[in-house]
């Protein structure tokens, strides 16, 4: 292996997709167990025996029952990571649930990732009120309309339309040929959907995406646990327990505000800058 | 003048409305390749445009050239699509200045054809011609700012001006891809000091080059 210096400002950190394990509702439950009691870990290897102490000195350990809720901020960005052990397609969900609500309360989410065990959202300002954040009538939200802007449903179309024959998957090096579209897949999404929003293209993609996510019960049992039980620790950094899924691959990106509020957050800062160099002539 | 989030340019002093780039009928273009695209691209396009123009009241409207995506534009638009263009045409002074991709754009929809016109000290043309050219108005090139703010890569349509001798317009069709700026063809066409106007989603964002190239990726 060889390493070099890199120029760059912000690091890129390598992904291992390797750590993905279907998680029971049972061994989830057996999972938090070990977690929350000490005592289990003499069977573990030393290596997250520490890896638990730390966490446990930094933030708090998930209990068995109730939900450890982390914030801290990271390169800029406000990050929320949630500890709800209900695998996999109910993170998914919840995901735009979550961030749909935040859009509505203003907080510009960027983007969410969900592992078996946790989750975890970026946005532009933090969450304040944790509770008001889970509540459980988030479920009553329209999933459908938010998902529409989402990536998850931009991407499930663009395998739905090279799979029609709409659009050729371009390799690259690979020459061009006359059928390769020049029209990206969102431009077609975008348009379909405002003229044909029950073209069988769209409704292939929404069954697609569907597959993905989880029926709402299974998110409603948790709300309805963690109610009231919702630990919300602010911390200064990343936690041990949250290192993995920051590095996580599968990011999806939401559609919303986040946009503008960079640009604005960029504009101002650069009025700002351009105050300060005035006062210091 | 005025950077409309649309994409278009207002001239309030001269009641005019610029907008380029339509690239109307580009969807139906690719039907003779036998890749068939939702067709509604032409009538989005002039929808946006119609709500534009709806908002100015302007007297004048300028296209800065590839209109149309191809010569044989016109007859593959629909009777709707065509009777839109036709009442904006008789509503308004309607001007089409020819591109690259409609050289010969049909005269049965209305307006007046040219290559190029200047109004007050302004030129408008399809492309810029660089150079010594002053006041100069242009298209062709789709610009597109590729940034990352915070870690987060965006990419937005947008307009580049000196201030003084060139500004160039984005795209306003609905099919339309776009140049990063930061490409060579686009850099060379600029002195150091120029202002991109990026089409955020709800407000235009105002950047002078020597901040956007932080953000540049």
């Amino acid at each position: 292996m060889t390493t070099s210096l890199a120029t760059g400002g912000e690091p890129k950190i390598p992904s291992y997709q390797g750590g993905r394990l279907p998680l029971s509702t049972h061994l989830a439950d057996r999972v938090r167990t070990i977690l929350a009691n000490p005592q289990n870990w003499s069977k573990l290897p030393h290596q997250v025996r520490d890896w638990l102490d730390i966490q446990s000195q930094m933030s708090v350990l998930p209990k068995r029952d109730g939900l450890l809720v982390e914030t801290f901020k990271r390169s800029g960005k406000a990050f929320l990571v949630a500890y709800c052990f209900e695998g996999r397609k109910a993170h998914q969900t919840l995901g735009i649930l979550l961030t749909k609500r935040m859009e509505r309360l203003g907080l510009g989410p960027i983007g969410f990732v969900g592992t078996d065990y946790n989750i975890a959202i970026w946005s532009i300002h933090p969450v304040t009120d944790i509770n008001q954040l889970f509540d459980e009538d988030m479920l009553g939200d329209d999933l459908e309309e938010w998902l529409a802007d989402s990536s998850l449903l931009r991407r499930t179309f663009r395998e739905v339309a090279t799979i029609s024959g709409l659009i050729e998957r371009n390799h690259p090096g690979a020459s061009k040929t006359g059928r390769q579209m020049t029209v990206s897949s969102d431009l077609i999404y975008d348009t379909l959907r405002r003229y044909e929003p029950n073209h069988i293209m769209l409704r292939v993609t929404r069954i697609d995406a569907a597959r993905g996510l989880t029926d709402i019960r299974r998110l409603a049992n948790m709300l309805k646990r963690v109610e009231g039980k919702i630990v919300h620790q602010e911390l200064s950094r990343a936690s041990p327990l949250s290192v993995p899924i920051l590095l996580e691959i599968g990011r999806e990106t939401v559609g919303g505000s986040h946009k503008d509020m960079l640009l604005d957050e960029a504009e101002t800062s650069l009025i700002s800058e351009a105050f300060a160099t005035e006062e210091t002539l | 003048m005025l950077a409309d989030i649309s994409g278009a340019l207002i001239w309030p002093e001269k009641n005019t409305v610029v907008v380029s780039d339509l690239h109307l009928a580009k969807g139906t273009s690719f039907a003779s390749k036998g890749i068939f695209l939702p067709p509604y691209d032409s009538i989005e396009t002039l929808s946006v445009l119609h709500s534009v123009l709806t908002r100015y009241a302007p007297d004048r409207v300028i296209c800065l050239g590839d209109s149309f995506h191809d010569n044989e534009a016109s007859t593959r638009l629909g009777p709707e699509e065509k009777d839109i263009i036709r009442q904006f045409t008789r509503l308004y002074d309607w001007i089409w200045i020819t591109g690259n991709h409609d050289p010969t754009p049909t005269p049965t929809l209305g307006g007046k054809i040219t290559t190029q016109t200047s109004i007050a000290n302004l030129m408008f043309r399809h492309i810029t011609m660089g150079g010594g050219s002053k006041g100069e108005i242009s298209g062709h090139f789709h610009p597109k700012a590729k940034i990352k703010i915070k870690g987060k890569k965006m990419s937005a349509r947008c307009f580049i001006s000196d201030g003084t001798d060139r500004l160039i317009m984005p795209a306003f069709g609905t099919y339309t891809g776009g140049l990063d700026i930061s490409h060579p063809t686009i850099k060379a066409l600029f002195s150091d000091n120029y202002m991109v106007l990026i089409l955020g989603q709800r407000k235009v964002f105002t950047f002078p080059k020597t901040v956007l190239k932080n953000y540049e990726r």
